[in-house]
């Protein structure tokens, strides 16, 4: 007969607790009782009590033995064997030093400068979210009423614990807000945070009654997590490198802050049908995925050399990947907000509640018709007040002043010394060619710091290495870092000169992987290690695929090739716009892998093609090499493998996939 | 369940729900939105002082049509996360130029206070779980609008207006309280 556990979440760290002997929660599964059909339902009715009297949630009975789910459950991630429960849970220390935020600011670095108004905003928030974390303790406000508040403030409920994840608008970080985020993975984490493809970063076991503490602390570093989750607009992201790249048209950060700003408490759009996501991008190469976003902003200058925007709208990943539609070639700046304002109201009129999957305005268009929708956006536009909310050049001068430009010195375009390293030493040459980008200042580069080295867990970062990363940008790039939607760090403003003794520097910290755009470089969601809606593992596919292509003239020899992994359809890892994606499945309690060929999120962006039947995981490395090798045979000179797939389809690839079987 | 106003004070009510077909005298009675669509525009006349309660989801084209005849307009939260009442409540005040009473009435939260009010909200019904007091505290603890401060955007925003706006958003002044 069945037997089965009961299990919850603690409410005041989310640690996963199983109900023992006695009607007592335990940590560990070996102290949990099993309970037979006939006891279940007193055992949950008790476990409910518990739940009601505020001191767990969630809570679920566990059929023995336990799913895979289950299992990481009791043990913690598969992939952190160090984490485990066993390790117990480290409590707060009762003194702590003295913040970062207390030492000197990066005073060159490309953040948006705030006052002490829009600080004092954040300290506020924190402190709002103080009351609203006592009055969920202390059982005024049910788990219902609190979640959508907490995910206001980004606290997830994970497997583990609670998940808080912070904004990193628009990617650009200064090296004190670093040591910032830095100090909080040390003491209110375990040591480490992981970057997303959003430009947040996540830390996995937050204490529910540390969160306020937290986010005063992010707020004396002009960092916060509002808006990182519920159905609201979120964080707005942007290229990586903005600001910086040669190709560049307008600088998007400052358009950015300046839809941050606007977005952030908005009355009327906290409480969306879904979330919202928008990104936007300063010039003709898309480095911020703006097709696949709910908004997808390009900038550009028309032929009087005006600066505007083009919009698509309606994409996303997700259940039902979409590529956006053009909803509109051409904005003045000054309509900027007018315009997204418009397209969010039309957008809350309608937007369908019934059923959260549908509610997507990607699923509005997909209705409606695309034509309906553009000229429901464009009556509302049209309807607006004139003087209301226009981005006159005065305020946006006033935000832009807000943005420090670095003290660049005028340099020759060439660097002797540079050229002089590259012969010498082949490994930096090679970082040279996978890990910078040209700049938009003669003399200097932008330099990618791979957080992908074989072994390691994509866009996970100790807190050492944010530290020393904060320590180089400080030295070599004006104190300013950037976080890019591929989960890896640029250091935007690097003199060619200084790039030598950057990546001695980065050696010394295991952080030069030159694999920048290589297959290695994969885009991983923590999947079933950490994430409760999970299907199946993403992190260890992607180390074991690192493994198998870790020699660095097999990748180099392979070229350009996206390959992203997502732990189940909500598509966290982008894996609908890689040139390969995984989408992890269940299969009767096996994890088995969904294949995806010919994705894209450039400018020619793409949804890929699953190719068959999905692959168990243990297979998954090979059918991978396999296609990768089908490629190689096949390729014309200095095609990618994504020209060589549009060139030839799908064919060669699944015959070379399903060869074995 | 007790009426406050945007500063969380109780407001006296007068309002009766009911239906047309029962009214003694002509006290001020809020009807659902099926029967005001019923009314013609001589019966919607003659019915005032009338109010109308709306959930939000409904078709609301008929609403704006009646807006000079309504003394209140209700608009009902089935879910506090159902941000619907927000948007038609800004396009009832900011489109339609709606100057009656603004009510906020269904599953709504103290900490939605702030909000309530940028989209134009003049009075709200609490509710047994979440009574007055709880509405007074969270405008002490700052949930609402009436702060200068904020992201430098909504402070030059709000700087620049010709009415009167407080936020970035639509706030609706003194005048059409009532
Ligand atoms: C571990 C906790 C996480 C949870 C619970 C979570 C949850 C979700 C959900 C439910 C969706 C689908 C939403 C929809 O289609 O409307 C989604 C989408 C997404 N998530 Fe996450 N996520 C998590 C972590 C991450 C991480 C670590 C990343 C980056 C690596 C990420 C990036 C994204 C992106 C880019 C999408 C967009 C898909 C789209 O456009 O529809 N998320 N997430
Ligand atoms: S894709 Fe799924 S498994 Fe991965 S983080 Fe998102 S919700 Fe979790």
């Amino acid at each position: 007969m069945a037997t089965h556990y009961v299990t919850a979440s603690r409410l005041r760290d989310g640690a996963s607790v199983w109900l023992g002997d006695a009607a007592t929660w335990v940590d560990k599964i070996e102290g949990a009782q099993r309970f037979e059909d006939d006891a279940l339902e007193t055992a949950l009715e008790a476990a409910r009590a518990d739940q009601a009297d505020h001191r767990v949630v969630d809570v679920h009975p566990a059929p023995a033995p336990l799913t895979y789910r289950e299992q990481i459950r009791t043990q913690g991630p598969s992939v952190r064997a160090d984490l485990g429960t066993q390790a117990g849970r480290p409590a707060r220390a009762d003194v702590l030093p003295p913040p970062p935020s207390e030492l000197v600011r990066s005073p060159y670095a490309g953040i948006y400068r705030y006052d002490e108004y829009d600080r004092q905003f954040l300290r506020d928030r924190a402190a709002q979210f103080r009351q609203q974390v006592e009055r969920r303790l202390s059982g005024e406000l049910t788990e219902d009423e609190f979640k959508p508040l907490r995910l206001m403030n980004g606290l997830y409920l994970q497997l583990h614990g609670y998940m808080l994840r912070a904004a990193l608008p628009y990617g650009v970080v200064s090296a004190a807000q670093m040591r910032q985020l830095a100090y909080v993975a040390r003491h209110f984490d375990r040591g480490y945070g992981h970057f997303t493809t959003r430009q947040n970063i996540q830390f996995n076991w937050i204490r529910l009654e540390d969160t306020p503490d937290i986010l005063a602390l992010l707020a004396e570093a002009d960092l916060h997590a509002i808006q990182t989750s519920g159905n609201c607009v979120r964080n707005v992201t942007t290229d990586h490198f903005a600001g910086a790249a040669a190709e560049e048209v307008i600088d998007p950060r400052l358009f950015a802050e300046i839809l941050r700003q606007w977005s952030t408490d908005h009355p009327e759009f906290t409480y969306l049908p879904r979330k919202f996501k928008i990104a936007i991008t300063g010039g003709p190469i898309d480095r911020a995925a703006i097709h696949v976003h709910d908004i997808g902003i390009m900038a550009h200058r028309n032929d009087a050399g005006e600066p505007g925007f083009s919009f698509h709208a309606g994409g996303g990943l997700g259940r039902t990947p979409v590529i956006g539609v053009r909803v509109r070639d051409w904005l003045p700046v000054k309509d900027l907000l007018r315009y997204v304002e418009a397209i969010l109201r039309t957008y809350n009129a309608l937007g369908r509640r019934d059923n959260i999957y549908k509610a997507r305005i990607k699923i509005l268009i997909k209705e409606m018709k695309s034509d309906a929708f553009i000229q429901m956006i464009e009556d509302e536009f049209a309807a607006m007040p004139e003087d209301y909310n226009v981005l006159d050049s005065e305020i946006i001068a006033s935000l832009q002043a807000r943005f420090v430009e670095p003290p660049f010195e005028s340099l020759p375009p060439v660097s002797a010394s540079l050229d002089a390293a590259c012969a010498k030493d082949a490994a930096f040459a090679a970082w040279v060619a996978t890990n910078s980008y040209p700049h938009r200042v003669a003399g200097y580069t932008c330099a990618t710091v791979s957080l992908k080295p074989t072994g390691g867990i994509p866009g996970d970062i100790t807190a050492e290495e944010m530290e020393r990363v904060a320590d180089l940008a400080d030295a070599y790039s004006f104190g300013e870092l950037r976080v890019s939607h591929e989960q890896n760090l640029v250091l935007p403003h690097v003199r060619l000169d200084d790039l030598y003794a950057l990546w001695s520097g980065l050696v010394e910290g295991g952080l030069a992987s030159a694999n920048i755009g290589l297959v290695t470089d994969i885009i991983s969601c923590p999947g079933l290690d950490y994430c409760s809606l999970a299907t199946s593992r993403s992190i260890p596919v992607a180390q074991r695929l690192a493994e198998r292509f870790s020699a660095p003239e097999r990748q180099r020899e392979i070229g350009p090739l996206d390959l992203n992994i997502s732990g189940c359809i909500n598509a966290c890892g982008h894996h609908h716009v890689a040139h390969i994606g995984l989408l992890g499945v269940d299969k009767a309690g096996e994890e088995y892998y969904q294949i995806t060929l010919g994705g894209a999120s450039d400018d020619k962006a793409s949804i890929g093609s699953i190719i068959g039947p999905a692959v168990a995981s243990e297979k998954v490395v090979d059918t991978i090499d396999a296609i990768v090798h089908a490629y190689i045979k096949r390729r014309e000179p200095g095609e990618r493998f994504i020209d060589t797939y549009r060139r030839l389809g799908a064919a060669p690839f699944k015959a070379a996939a399903y060869a074995g079987d | 369940m007790p009426i406050i106003d945007m500063e969380a004070k109780p407001v006296a009510d007068t309002w009766i729900e009911g239906a047309i077909l029962y009214r003694i005298a002509a006290e001020p009675l809020v009807v659902p939105f099926a029967t005001l669509v019923e009314l013609s525009p001589g019966e919607l006349r003659e019915a005032r002082p009338i109010g109308v309660r709306v959930v939000t989801g409904t078709e609301t084209d008929r609403l704006f049509a009646a807006l000079d005849e309504l003394e209140l307009i209700v608009i009902e939260f089935p879910s506090f996360r159902d941000g619907r009442g927000f948007t038609l409540a800004t396009t009832l005040r900011s489109k339609h130029h709606y100057m009656g009473d603004l009510r906020a009435s269904g599953h709504i939260l103290p900490d939605q206070f702030a909000a309530l009010r940028a989209c134009g909200f003049s009075t709200l019904e609490t509710s047994t779980s979440h009574p007055p007091e709880q509405w007074l505290r969270a405008l002490a603890t700052g949930g609402t609008a009436e702060r200068p401060t904020g992201p430098l955007l909504k402070r030059l925003l709000s700087q620049g207006d010709s009415r009167p706006r407080e936020t970035l958003h639509l706030h609706i002044g003194d005048k059409e309280q009532g």
